[in-house]
């Protein structure tokens, strides 16, 4: 098998997609297999299992880049100027995230169909009497409590600044401020998840309460009571509003977490070795990865969370 | 003399009498019910026999005995038996209905003065009155044992009669069941029979266990090896292809791979054909929900698993030797790529194991997909595997694009790349942009299965369209992804052959890149009867008008291309040939179909699944097995058999148009797409059908063969057989191990006269 | 042996990455300091947005102001974080592709349930 630039067989493909197959059959059976077909918990091993083998092939694939130090031997000639203005790997991450755009842009629209389909709860329309008919958005739950919307939107902004911070650090060749400025993305990335999390359980468990809503025509939504639609909590089988806020906010949010992973590895290999002038690439493509996803939140945010 | 003949008479009239009587069927169907020993013994080993002609007990007849939930002993308890299902729904009337019941214990008796049940004398069953074989519902007394710490099994009959006929046409299923008393041990079930596939499967594992066990036993017989030496030998053989990332070999793997999952899905649909063959009632070859999922799987298999991998098989192989790469941008994605694909068709056919596959149709239609009256957990694995699979999908597409765009070789500017190469790099961009769609479709499928949203929930006020929006925004340009690559094997094919170059490329690569464009903005049409907006529709409509005129372009470029050339008849161009009168077919129905109020009526026909056949059997798969045949001597260095590739190709097509014109008929006539029957005033054509189909099944096994056989025996190919011009013709057959010892230099005709 | 032609950012200790001048508020030599400029925009951008959301404006004002406001920030966070100010054409063309299918999609899934816009015709004034 060609090995003349470098690429030389490997297990890791095989063993990852092997592993995902078991990731899949664990989870498929865990919530939907059994006598009565909600699911046979003992599947949840196998699930585990599964995800295991995926972090393994996972770390046998970087196993390559762990000990490399240059970028020399991954560069292929180009021929043809306009297409070879920006490395390979560069204009890989970029179509990659052709698809990401994709991605969100299906979610958003599924969720502007629904909020389309039926008017805002509004006290003076007809049809809204009873409150379920209209929508009751999920920045009304979330409104008394705000502040840890708008933390973690700071929050992601500077971190996507600490990773352009990192990249400057690595071609001004100071590995050790790279090092920190990466490790800074972690934490600040990881103190969203985390506040999302927990924003998540208040929610589902139906705490932040402003006032409640009477039922009665003419009681103020605007001043941000709660509907008695979410009387019970707001998650994703409570209504459609939730069900769209939990599933866009949640591919979010695994996203973020993805990119923590990648991140945990960028940090490892900068300490062991240091990224420099000579060789910062990675953290370039990963900077453009964590941008997007910083970028998809500029979005989430005011509609999700403000309005 | 009379008095003679009266005699002879009257003993001919006895005699006649007597030979009548005892040639009287005394089958246990008796309208009287079961009243004598012997018949009794019979209905206990063999079921209500005399009815059925096949017999057996049928699944479609539900025999349901109400009992309590246990019992005390002496007590006396109400039984209701009722029987629903079978040749006709009619719950009274004439001649409807039989049963027979026993107990294990315990004692049955009727009711006191009812006329419809009766308990034969001498014996402890109950069975029906001639009067009671009018109803379909029974009720009767039981009168439990002494104990109350055992169980009681009651075996119940159920007939269900067609009115007429005698005892034939008449259904009957049986139905056991056990009570338990109250200070019962209640013994936990045994697992019930494996359904027909399952059956299936583990046929098929057994076997290769079996052959497994042959082949590793011969090795080390014939060669004196032991067992662990005769392992590590093949695991020598098999880890480099576990371990690839070379194009040429992962290509190789994709279309051996898009292959196997081509026949299996091929017995699936010869499956649906022989269900087809005649009107049946359920459970008669298949239970209608088996033959949901038996044409869900069939589509799912063969776009996804069949003709999307030949399609990646071949741009794998052929796009670096035609752009003058030495392999992709990004090798190890390519192998991931592939690997995802087998490992996702297993999680998506893991339905089978596990009560059955998906049954949503491979377009998995909310609310049904996503409520419970789709198979789980196989409608579960349906969506699993295909997330992986679009996984496959998307990184093929970063993975393609990245490469067509920046590795190509001197010379090799976009206007002079090979057509089948643009085609590929069309299909990969528009992989890229629908792919992504499906995949977070497939998603919000999984979550509102799993975990409760409400995206498709009607009482939660979703709207189940939004299903068919994302999946035919993504549906649509997916077959285009399968057909632009088959007409880029075709323009391949038929410059080859016809001696020129293609008449008219840069009008064929714009009807190319305006078909893909174009695509997005058609998928409405998959919509027309779901109370879409009008103006939605009449856009929608137009637009797939439009899309014909590029593909007509294109055909008559290749029209052109012919007859401005001077025609080679091999088997390659034979099939190109064939591929686009049955594609054209299939293109003009479509447009026939794109007229919104002639679709009305079509919609869910068999005129769709006619014109869908026609430009994915007759456009993908034999634009593809043309290029099996053309392109086989570059991956193997041998020839192909050409008079076995005639044959294969006078069978394929003749059997192919012999099936699937006629479907066209029977969808004008009405006749519904995925139902497992149909009125029988259709079921000549059907029967039609399903036998031309087989043929044409079977009929590939010749190119199975000529391909294993030509493997061994056929003749060196050389570099260039065909005498073609693109640069894969350049290097050797088959290519180097990395593909192209120095990077060539496209040079034009015309620069080479100086 | 690769001949990279990305002379565009060939990153030395001086930068020749030049800011627009109202971005960082006059000349600034210092890329780190222009990025850190960029980022008090972003927060700036975003105290708008809540303000906004407070003011409870109609929902056609309130839409045009998030989007509008969104739309900045994506230009901010696409140019300078992402560097296509400085990139080569091809960035921006490449990022600029999914532009008419992302419009497609909103359109016709986000817009044609039964609700949202009862009959496009009248909306299109026909």
């Amino acid at each position: 098998m060609s090995d003349d630039y470098g690429h030389h067989g490997t297990i890791a493909p095989f063993l990852f997609c092997v592993a995902t197959a078991v990731m899949f059959i664990g989870l498929v059976m865990a919530t939907a297999g059994g006598e009565d077909k909600t699911g046979d918990t003992g599947y949840w091993f196998i699930f585990f299992f599964g995800l295991a083998g995926m972090l393994t092939g996972f770390m046998i694939w970087v196993q390559d880049y762990w000990n490399q130090t240059s970028e020399e031997s991954e560069e292929i000639e180009v021929y043809h100027e306009f297409w070879g203005t920006i490395t390979t790997r560069k204009f890989g991450m970029w179509i990659f995230l052709l698809t990401e755009v994709m991605v969100f842009s299906t979610l958003l629209s599924a969720y502007l169909r629904y909020r389309a389909a039926v008017p805002d709860y509004d006290p003076t329309l007809a049809e809204c009497v009873g409150i379920d008919p209209c929508w009751v958005p999920a920045a009304d739950v979330i409104r008394s409590h705000l502040i840890f919307g708008i933390i973690n939107t700071f929050a992601l902004l500077l971190s996507s600044l600490t990773v352009v911070l990192a990249l400057y650090a690595a071609k001004n060749n100071n590995p050790k401020a790279t090092t920190r400025y990466l490790f800074a993305t972690l934490v600040l990335g990881s103190i969203f998840l985390v506040l999302k999390l927990w924003e998540w359980g208040e929610m589902k468990n139906g705490h932040f309460w402003g006032e409640e809503c009477s039922v009665t025509v003419g009681q103020d939504i605007a001043n941000h009571c709660i509907a008695p639609k979410y009387e019970h909590g707001f998650w994703l089988d409570t209504s459609l509003e939730g069900s769209t806020f939990y599933i866009t906010t949640g591919t979010h949010g695994a996203h973020v977490f993805i990119g923590l992973i990648a991140l945990v590895y960028l940090i490892a290999k900068a300490n062991k070795d240091g990224y420099n002038e000579e060789y910062h690439d990675t953290i370039e493509l990963f900077g453009l990865y964590w941008h997007y996803v910083d970028l998809v939140w500029v979005f989430v945010f005011p509609f999700f969370y403000l309005y | 003399m009379i008095t003679t003949n009266l005699k002879k008479l009257s003993i001919g009239f006895l005699i006649a009498i007597l030979v009548a009587i005892t040639a009287f069927p005394t089958g246990n169907g008796l309208p009287t019910g079961i009243t004598d020993q012997n018949t009794t013994e019979t209905v206990i080993a063999n079921g209500c026999t005399c009815h059925n002609t096949d017999t057996q007990a049928t699944n479609s007849v539900i025999v349901n005995l109400t009992l309590p939930g246990n019992f005390t002993s002496g007590e006396t308890y109400t039984l209701i038996l009722n029987l629903s299902g079978g040749p006709n729904e009619l719950s009274d009337g004439e001649n409807r209905g039989g049963f027979f019941i026993t107990a294990s214990d315990g004692e049955l008796s009727p009711i006191a003065n009812d006329s419809l049940v009766q308990k034969p004398f001498g014996l402890t069953h109950l069975t029906h009155t001639v009067e009671g074989n009018d109803y379909r519902e029974w009720t009767f007394e039981w009168t439990a044992p002494d104990k109350q710490d055992i169980s009681v099994e009651f075996v119940a009959y159920g007939n269900s009669v067609n009115g007429g006929d005698g005892s034939q046409n008449d259904y009957w299923n049986k139905q056991a069941i056990t009570l338990y008393g109250v200070d019962a041990v209640i013994e936990i079930e045994t697992q019930k029979e494996l359904s027909g596939p399952q059956k299936i499967i583990y046929a098929f594992a057994i076997i290769a266990v079996t052959l497994g066990v042959v082949v590793i036993g011969n090795q080390m017989v014939t060669k004196d090896q032991a067992f662990e030496e005769v392992l590590k030998g093949y695991w020598k053989a098999i880890y480099p292809w576990l371990t690839t990332t070379d194009h040429k070999y992962v290509g190789t793997l994709y279309i051996c791979t898009g292959f196997a999952w081509f026949f299996i899905g091929g017995i699936l649909g010869l499956l649906i054909r022989w269900q087809l063959m005649e009107p049946r009632v359920d459970g008669d070859f298949l239970t209608y929900e088996e033959y949901n999922s038996t044409f869900t799987m069939h589509g799912t298999t063969m776009i996804f698993m069949a003709a999307m991998p030949i399609i990646f098989g071949f741009a794998n192989y052929l796009i670096p030797l035609q752009i003058g790469a030495r392999d992709l941008a990004f090798p190890r994605l390519n192998a991931l790529s592939y690997w995802l694909l087998p490992t996702g068709g297993i999680v998506l056919y893991m339905g089978y194991f596990t009560g059955g596959a998906g049954d949503v149709g491979w377009t998995g239609y909310t609310p049904y997909s996503s409520g419970d009256s789709s198979t789980t957990p196989g409608t579960d694995f349906w969506v699993a595997g295909q997330i992986m699979l679009g996984a496959s999908s998307t990184l093929t597409a970063i993975n393609f694009m990245v490469t067509m765009l920046r590795m190509r070789a001197p010379g090799v500017t976009m206007m002079r790349l090979p057509l089948f190469s643009w085609s590929i790099l069309i299909t990969v961009f528009l992989l890229l942009l629908s792919i992504p769609v499906f995949t977070v479709a497939l998603i919000l499928l999984m979550a509102d299965r799993t975990f409760g949203t409400l995206y498709f929930n009607i009482d939660a006020g979703a709207d189940p369209i939004l299903w068919q929006h994302l999946f035919w925004y993504f549906g649509h340009p997916e077959v285009y992804i399968v057909i632009l690559p088959a007409f880029g094997v075709l323009s391949e094919i038929i410059t080859t052959f016809s001696r020129r170059p293609i008449f008219g490329y840069t009008s064929m690569v714009y009807a190319m890149a305006t078909i893909g464009v174009i695509s997005f903005i058609v998928y409405g049409h998959h919509m027309f009867t779901t109370g879409a907006d009008p103006l939605f529709r009449f856009i929608v409509m137009l637009t797939t008008m439009l899309v014909a005129v590029p593909t007509g372009i294109k055909i008559f470029n290749w029209l052109a291309t012919m007859t401005g050339g001077s025609i080679v008849l091999k088997t390659p161009m034979v099939f190109a040939l064939g591929t686009v009168i049955t594609f054209t077919i299939g293109g003009i129905t479509g447009i026939v179909l794109a007229s919104i109020p002639i679709d009305i009526a079509l919609h869910d026909g068999y005129f769709v699944v006619a014109h869908f056949h026609y430009v994915l059997v007759g456009g993908t798969i034999f634009a593809f097995i043309g290029g099996v045949y053309y392109w086989y001597p570059k991956m193997t260095g041998k020839m192909m058999n050409e008079k076995l590739g005639l044959l294969h190709f006078a069978m394929s097509f003749i059997f192919f148009n012999a099936a699937f014109y006629p479907m066209h008929n029977v969808g004008l006539s009405g006749m519904p797409r995925r139902y497992a029957t149909y009125d029988a005033s259709l079921a000549d054509m059907n029967e039609f059908i399903s036998i031309a189909a087989m043929i044409f099944g079977f009929s590939q096994l010749i190119f199975v063969y000529n391909v294993f056989y030509s493997y061994k025996n056929g003749e060196e190919a050389g570099d260039d057989p065909w005498d073609g011009w693109s640069l894969e013709w350049t290097t050797s057959s088959p290519p180097p191990h990395n593909s192209f010892t120095e990077i060539p230099t496209l040079k034009v005709a015309e620069e080479e006269k100086q | 042996m690769s001949e990279e032609t990305n002379s565009e950012h060939a990153h030395d200790e001086h930068h020749d990455h030049p800011f627009p001048t109202w971005v960082t508020f006059g000349h600034t030599k210092d890329p780190i300091e222009g990025f850190l400029k960029v980022f008090l925009w972003l927060v700036f951008w975003t105290l708008l947005e809540v303000g906004a959301i407070l003011q409870e404006f109609s929902f056609g004002v309130t839409m045009i102001v998030l989007f509008g406001i969104a739309a900045i920030k994506c230009w901010f966070i696409g140019s300078f974080f992402m560097h296509m100010t400085w990139d080569p054409p091809l960035v921006t063309r490449t990022a600029a592709v999914p532009t008419f299918f992302m419009i497609v999609l909103f359109l016709a899934i986000g817009l044609t349930s039964p609700g949202a816009v009862d009959d496009l015709r009248a909306v299109c004034g026909f």
